[in-house]
């Protein structure tokens, strides 16, 4: 196994506040859910994976303790082999079965069927399912989180590109500032 | 392959736009050497981007060095020999070579004898990428020939059709690479291909409605003026497939070129669609 640390990219010194928040970035990047239909989420898992080991390792050699995770999901009828068969990556086995589902207005058919479509790389169709979704089940943290992580990246953009030029930062002081003493110095 | 996809320069740094330019010059420099002179004069900024996506993930060494470029009375900068770089031109040569001869089925009479001109010099084009790549030829014909079945059968999801484009490209991006950074470049040449399938049909709107050629949007949406006004939804299909782009190159790991491949991405993917929508939208009028 890599270093822990070495995995979080914290140095060895590194208090606990500074090793969460660097476990909490990276667990945000590379969540499940940012990975939802992509092709590569078992990429993503291994990752996912990688980094909760390298923190209970580190909280574990800290502490002299440790914790584990577990994770359970429960869901009903003919979905649930669908939803099986797709967390294993058998994509089109899940396609076949889901044609097979009587209802096909169902919010869980909409969503299942999209993220099929998000696998196969049609993003039109796929986006569209999901809404179809979210539209017929808006309480629904899961397909909703789906959807808004569609367009999200998921990563550190290495420039400011939020576009915002509006606001007043403090470079726009310090101009201020230097513009007005030089129109005093000029009445003096 | 059309030359959408190219970096927003104000927002990179001066060597990372340097890069680029010698990346663009060597890919250039190393079409014309090694496979024909023809390529130089349609080099386009996609397959740039191909390049730069394919060394960043795979790790690839690059070496640059100041030569003179014969079309051009500075010298300039540019990156040496490799075999991804190669390999691109190779790839730029064949799919230039098909794309010539669909434009020679596609027109008729005295045009037709016109545009069976640039073939004369394709032929040998192609010929000689094949013997560096022997299977690069069947692939991308086989996917081109998909692409042109869906397209005379008047395929109305444009999800479908650009699939079949987006399949070619990332074969190109993933050819000769193995394990986990064949499968991150497979994802990221689908979607840089599924991309550029969408802006070309979205910038080709209103001349394939006037010429009465297929085109996916229109075919889904009905018709050029419906398009231009669902481009909302055309905008945020292809934010999806940069998002996920960027998802998939994220996934390789160590990577170089960070912030070049993700200017690109993410603000030149933006920057193209505006400027296409400017463009139709004052065409329009």
């Amino acid at each position: 196994m890599r270093d822990p640390y070495e995995v979080l990219g914290v140095p060895r010194g590194a208090d606990d506040d500074e090793i969460k928040k660097a476990y909490r970035a990276l667990a945000k990047k590379y969540h499940p859910d940012a990975y939802a239909g992509n092709p590569l989420s078992d990429l993503a898992a291994e990752k996912m994976k990688e980094i909760n080991e390298a923190y209970d390792e580190i909280q574990k050699s800290r502490a002299g303790g440790g914790n584990s995770r577990a994770h359970a999901a429960q869901n009903e009828g003919s979905f649930y082999r669908i939803r099986t068969l797709i967390n294993q990556g058998r994509y089109s086995e899940a396609e076949i079965y889901l044609g097979r589902v009587a209802d096909k207005t169902s919010a869980e058919y909409h969503f299942l069927t999209g993220i099929i479509y998000l696998h196969k790389g049609f993003m039109l169709e796929g986006r569209k399912h999901l809404e179809e979704a979210c539209a017929l089940e808006p309480s629904n943290m899961e397909y909703s989180a789906t959807l808004n992580n569609l367009s999200r990246a998921g990563v550190n953009m290495p420039y400011d590109v939020s576009g915002n030029t509006t606001g007043c930062s403090g470079c726009d002081i310090c101009m201020g500032l230097m513009c007005m003493d030089m129109i005093c110095g000029c009445l003096r | 392959m059309f030359g959408y996809i190219r970096p927003v320069q104000g927002e990179l740094l001066v060597k990372e736009y340097e890069f680029y330019k010698a990346v663009y010059c060597g890919l250039c420099r190393e079409g014309g050497r090694r496979i024909s002179r023809l390529t130089r004069f349609f080099l386009n900024h996609d397959f740039v981007f191909l390049y730069i996506t394919r060394i960043a993930v795979t790790g690839e060494g690059v070496s640059a060095s100041v030569k003179r470029c014969p079309y051009n009375l500075k010298k300039r900068c540019m990156v040496g020999e490799s075999f991804s770089l190669t390999y691109t031109a190779a790839a730029f040569g064949v799919l230039l070579y098909y794309k010539i001869l669909d434009d020679v089925r596609d027109s008729k009479g005295i045009k037709r004898l016109f545009k069976r001109i640039p073939l004369v010099f394709a032929s040998p084009m192609k010929n000689r990428a094949v013997k560096l790549y022997p299977d690069l030829d069947k692939n991308v014909r086989e996917s081109l020939e998909k692409l042109s079945g869906l397209e005379s059968s008047d395929c109305s999801s444009p999800d479908l059709a650009a699939d079949a484009f987006a399949g070619l490209t990332s074969y190109i991006a993933s050819y000769g690479t193995e394990g986990k950074t064949k499968r991150v470049l497979e994802d990221c040449g689908y979607h840089i291909g599924r991309y550029v399938y969408y802006m070309d049909a979205f910038e080709d709107v209103f001349e394939d409605s006037y010429k009465k050629s297929f085109n996916p949007l229109c075919g889904y949406y009905g018709t050029p003026e419906l398009v231009l006004e669902s481009a909302d939804e055309i905008q945020t299909t292809l934010k999806d497939s940069m998002a996920a782009f960027l998802r998939a190159y994220e996934s390789a790991g160590d990577k170089s070129y960070d912030n070049l491949v993700k200017n690109i991405a993410f603000l030149g993917s933006k920057a193209a669609f505006e400027k296409s929508l400017e463009k139709l939208k004052g065409n329009h009028k």
